[in-house]
């Protein structure tokens, strides 16, 4: 399966190489946002990897040619997946060695995304959205599409609303000091800050007082004796790349299961001994295996059809 | 049995049964729309029954009417994509059909006429050595001549190999000499099964003055009145002598298909 992968997919994996080298060399050279730099991997996994593959077959009809050799469709699939899984994640290890030398950033949340595990967890997850619109869509530019939409969505949401909450933050709070005294920055510099505002004697966060106004005396008069600061420590930031590692690896997982379902829902494994991954060597035809008689052969179970 | 299928219906397809021994050539012969790509699909595995039972046993080789394959491959990635995807593999059988044929190795099949795509597909087929090998209108796209030589070379390649041919064809003229077994599908519904050579002897053409019934035991297949004078082509229980004033001969394989779709028209 490697070589009919690689001869298939050449210019995919070619033109992919072309767009890492130019988003490495990016990264490289002058100061970029990591968003932009890097956000776009998972998508062409996601838009180019992982879209066409099916749909282009089914449109151009040539699982009919794919699918009518030896090797099954499950078993066809699973060597695409992993050659092409492996490419991507050699494209991932050399965009994170491109970037190591960027991170040593003031802000390390900054250079979250640039992190070896976030970067293989996008492309993981972009690949495997790709494939599962493609086997469920049939349609090269609405799996294309969509799997762009789903992939952004989910991308976006967990960055920005998701990521600060996978672990509870830290909180602190210390009396505001008195006045002459030098003031020194309540939020470590490494850390992600959360939340902030004014605490009461308890160190709890309070409402602030409207009718002061911000006014001092009002304030303390009130209960304000201080500040408080909600806030995800820098020593996470790999705790926290693994976790969202994990859920984009898991969200992987399932979205292969739905494709690899879907592949077999649209056409069942062949009724022959070959698909069922026992050969059948030439000659021996005479020893007939029937779909009834072998579970693994799938027997026809109009049951399980849906529809 | 190489293949069995029983009670299968899918889509135009209504509960056919009908069982294929080990070798020979069977032609599935049937109108457009008749059926015949949905039957071929569901032995390739590429279409699930809705009801019934298919087995095929061995390894089953399919090349769909449209010879569909990848069109930046050259021949020869096709070749080695063959090699690559089967368990078998005979390289120089399948290399072998390229030449006979003067396919062009090392140009994009894209660029290939759709006679040479046909034969870049057979090649494929032959080449997995397949046990049971299903192809559908495979003719379509080839000159007359070249019909000729692909029947006589995939005839000579079942003799040699044992595989068992079932190969679907909406012309009738080109059955003669070609199939051991036919098989007839009307509106997805098999109408006749069986053996070409007995098929022949059970049917007879018998002409004589105008008459309800002819004067011989079977099923009349198609009757024709004229004026003065009956046909009919009957399918007979045993031997049909024709007594003045009536005449029999025998039927030839396009006037026995021909008749058994008209009369279920």
């Amino acid at each position: 399966m490697i070589w009919v992968t690689y001869r298939q997919h050449r210019w995919l994996v070619a033109g992919t190489a072309l767009a890492v080298a130019l988003m490495a060399l990016v990264r490289v050279l002058p100061r970029m946002p990591d968003y932009i730099s890097y956000g776009a991997f998972g998508a062409i996994a996601a838009v180019f990897w992982g879209a066409p593959l099916l749909a282009r077959e089914y449109e151009e009809r040539t699982h009919v040619f794919a699918w009518s050799q030896d090797v099954s469709q499950g078993r066809w699939l699973a060597g695409k997946v992993l050659a092409l899984g492996a490419a991507l994640t050699l494209f991932a290890v050399v965009l994170w060695l491109a970037g190591l030398g960027t991170t040593t950033s003031r802000y390390p949340w900054d250079s979250f995304e640039l992190g070896l595990f976030p970067l293989l967890g996008y492309a993981w997850f972009g690949f495997a959205l790709g494939l599962a619109a493609s086997a469920l869509t049939r349609r090269t530019l609405v799996a294309m599409g969509l799997s762009l939409f789903v992939f952004t969505v989910t991308r976006v949401v967990l960055a920005r609303w998701g990521r600060e909450h996978y672990l509870p933050p830290v909180h602190t709070w210390r009396p505001d000091p008195p006045p002459g005294v030098d003031y020194v920055p309540q939020l470590p510099r490494d850390g992600l800050w959360i939340d902030s505002g004014y605490a009461d004697r308890n160190g709890d966060p309070m409402p602030p007082p409207l009718q002061c106004n911000g006014d001092d005396t009002c304030l303390k008069a009130n209960g304000q004796i201080g500040h408080f600061v909600d806030y995800q420590p820098g020593s996470r930031l790999v705790t926290f790349q693994l976790i969202e590692f994990a859920i984009f690896v898991v969200l992987a997982a399932l979205l292969l299961f739905v494709a690899f379902r879907a592949l077999r829902r649209g056409t069942r494994s062949r009724p022959t001994g070959s698909a069922a991954g026992t050969p059948v060597p030439a000659g021996s035809g005479s020893s007939t295996r029937s779909r009834a008689t072998d579970p693994d052969a799938a027997s026809v179970r109009p049951e399980e059809e849906p529809r | 049995m190489t293949v069995r299928v029983a009670g299968v219906s899918k889509r135009v397809l209504r509960n056919c049964t009908f069982e294929l021994p080990g070798g020979g050539v069977t032609a599935l012969v049937g109108a457009n729309g008749a059926g015949k790509t949905t039957l071929l699909n569901v032995l390739a595995g590429h279409l699930t029954a809705d009801s019934g039972h298919v087995a095929v046993a061995g390894r089953v080789a399919f090349v769909a009417q449209d010879k569909p394959m990848y069109k930046g491959f050259t021949p020869l990635d096709v070749l080695r994509f063959g090699g690559h995807m089967n368990k078998v593999w005979d390289e120089y059988k399948a290399h072998s059909w390229l030449h006979r044929y003067k396919v062009p190795l090392k140009r994009r099949c894209g660029e290939l006429s759709a006679g040479q795509r046909a034969h870049v597909a057979f090649a494929l087929a032959l080449g997995s050595r397949p046990d049971v090998l299903l192809l559908d209108e495979p003719l379509s796209e080839l000159d007359p001549l070249a019909r000729r030589r692909v029947v006589r070379d995939l005839l000579a390649e079942v003799a040699d190999t044992g595989m068992t041919l079932l190969y679907s064809t909406h012309v009738v003229a080109e059955l003669g000499g070609v199939a051991d077994r036919l098989l007839l599908l009307s509106n997805g519904k098999l109408i006749v099964d069986g053996d070409t050579d007995e098929l022949l002897g059970q049917h007879v053409e018998i002409t004589g003055p105008a008459a309800d019934q002819p004067p011989v035991r079977g099923d009349v297949v198609l009757a024709r009145h004229y004026d003065r004078q009956s046909t009919f082509l009957v399918r007979c229980q045993g031997e049909a002598v024709a007594e003045e004033p009536w005449s029999a001969r025998p039927v030839t394989l396009e006037e026995l298909v021909v008749a058994h779709l008209e009369a279920v028209a």
